[in-house]
């Protein structure tokens, strides 16, 4: 925070370019448009310039300058990258000065969006939701339902110990499955696979593969591959989770 | 397909793309557009399978026609077409492969971890290259529209 507001003070238009690009990098935007966004707001800057992006950094060059990002966590964030993408439109088509770019971009920061109860709301929809595509009847449904809630009133705590995804997804996984089977030894649910599917859903992340690929086939390799195995590991740390409670309270 | 199976397809999928789109932080004006096509969306996908077509036809017909109809939202209300394509294209996600080819992977069943997993990572392929012919095909339109425009107005130059 304290280089962001020495950075309020003096900043020119190559950091301007790098903070919009890290700021839809972060929320998990695909490589092509970042690139694309950097050159339409230099576009609207009068500007030429030459940018990279990769999902863990990006590089602007501008007058033989080069200025260096890094990102260091990336969290899906719909919110976010249309923001940016509202400034960067009016930056490239002259309707505010870089200066109102630039306010604009800082005033975005890392708000949440939605309020702690809606995101709860959220996850147990989302459990349930799946529970039921994935066969679960009532029972399930209401079950899982649960589960979420439980999961998403944890996990924001548990995040603010470590940064690490990796982490919560394992706990995050180990707590569906436990809970889901406890659940089954009850006799509430007669089935737990569709609960404990429903209930890591949203750790999974399948769509960082979705965006992965479709990096790769825009012809960002690098980008795509990176991305593939993030949710990769992701997938394999909730599966970790998800595993050690099993063979403990199962015996899968 | 039962009626029974219908309700519940489509009360899944919603709630669970409306879910999700609270948790990455979803515009509020478009949750409920976004959730409603992959909702529909997701039904599609469903009437194909039990049409009978092969899991990977269905993904990516599926994926094309959500993600037509989300270069198309995004175009009418002036967003990016990827916020709609992270919410809409949720319900899709193969995620029971997923789990099951993890879960056999560290039980160390490979064989079956390899099918599962080569099965899930197919369909997420499938669906990636239906958005990405959708977007091509968007762009395609776009191209073309800009042209006649150029060359309509006679007498301009």
């Amino acid at each position: 925070m304290k280089v962001q507001n020495q950075m309020d003070q003096n900043w020119d238009e190559i950091d301007l370019l790098c903070k919009a690009a890290q700021m839809m990098l972060e929320s998990g935007a695909e490589t092509y448009r970042v690139e694309e966004t950097v050159h339409r707001m230099a576009e609207g800057m009068d500007i030429s310039v030459d940018t990279v992006a990769f999902p863990t950094s990006i590089f602007v060059e501008w007058k033989e300058r080069t200025k260096v990002c890094r990102i260091d966590h990336r969290r899906t964030n719909c919110s976010r990258i249309d923001q940016v993408n509202t400034v960067s439109r009016k930056l490239a088509g002259h309707l505010i000065s870089p200066q109102n770019a630039w306010e604009q971009l800082q005033n975005i920061g890392e708000e949440e969006g939605y309020s702690r109860g809606t995101r709860i709301l959220g996850y147990a929809m989302c459990a349930a939701g799946f529970s039921l595509l994935f066969g679960g009847k009532l029972n399930e449904f209401l079950v899982s339902f649960l589960i979420g809630s439980i999961l998403q009133t944890l996990l924001p705590v548990l995040s603010r110990f470590t940064h690490t995804a990796l982490f919560s997804n394992i706990i995050g996984g180990f707590i569906t499955a436990t809970l889901a089977v406890i659940a089954y030894k009850t006799g509430a649910i007669s089935d737990f696979s569709p609960v404990i599917v429903g209930g890591i859903m949203p750790l999974l992340s399948g769509l960082l593969m979705t965006t992965g690929i479709r990096d790769a086939i825009n012809g960002d390799l690098i980008s795509g591959m990176a991305r593939i195995m993030e949710a990769a590991l992701l997938a394999a740390s909730v599966a970790l989770g998800v595993f050690v409670s099993l063979s403990l309270f199962s015996g899968v | 397909m039962t009626i029974e199976t219908i309700i519940l397809t489509l009360a899944g999928a919603f709630l669970g793309t409306l879910g999700l789109s609270f948790l990455i932080n979803t515009p509020r004006q478009i949750v409920m557009m976004s959730s409603a096509t992959g909702m529909i969306g997701y039904l599609f996908y469903k009437y194909l399978e039990t049409a009978g077509h092969g899991p990977l036809f269905c993904y990516f017909v599926s994926a094309l026609v959500i993600a037509l109809a989300c270069e198309a939202e995004a175009r009418i209300i002036k967003r990016p077409v990827t916020i709609f394509l992270l919410t809409a294209l949720v319900p899709l996600v193969p995620g029971y492969s997923l789990y099951w080819s993890m879960l056999e992977m560290v039980r160390n069943e490979t064989i079956h971890a390899a099918e599962d997993g080569v099965n899930a990572i197919l369909a997420i392929a499938a669906i990636a290259i239906g958005a990405a012919v959708a977007s091509i095909l968007a762009k395609m339109v776009t191209t073309i529209r800009k042209r006649r425009r150029q060359l309509t107005p006679p007498g301009m130059e």
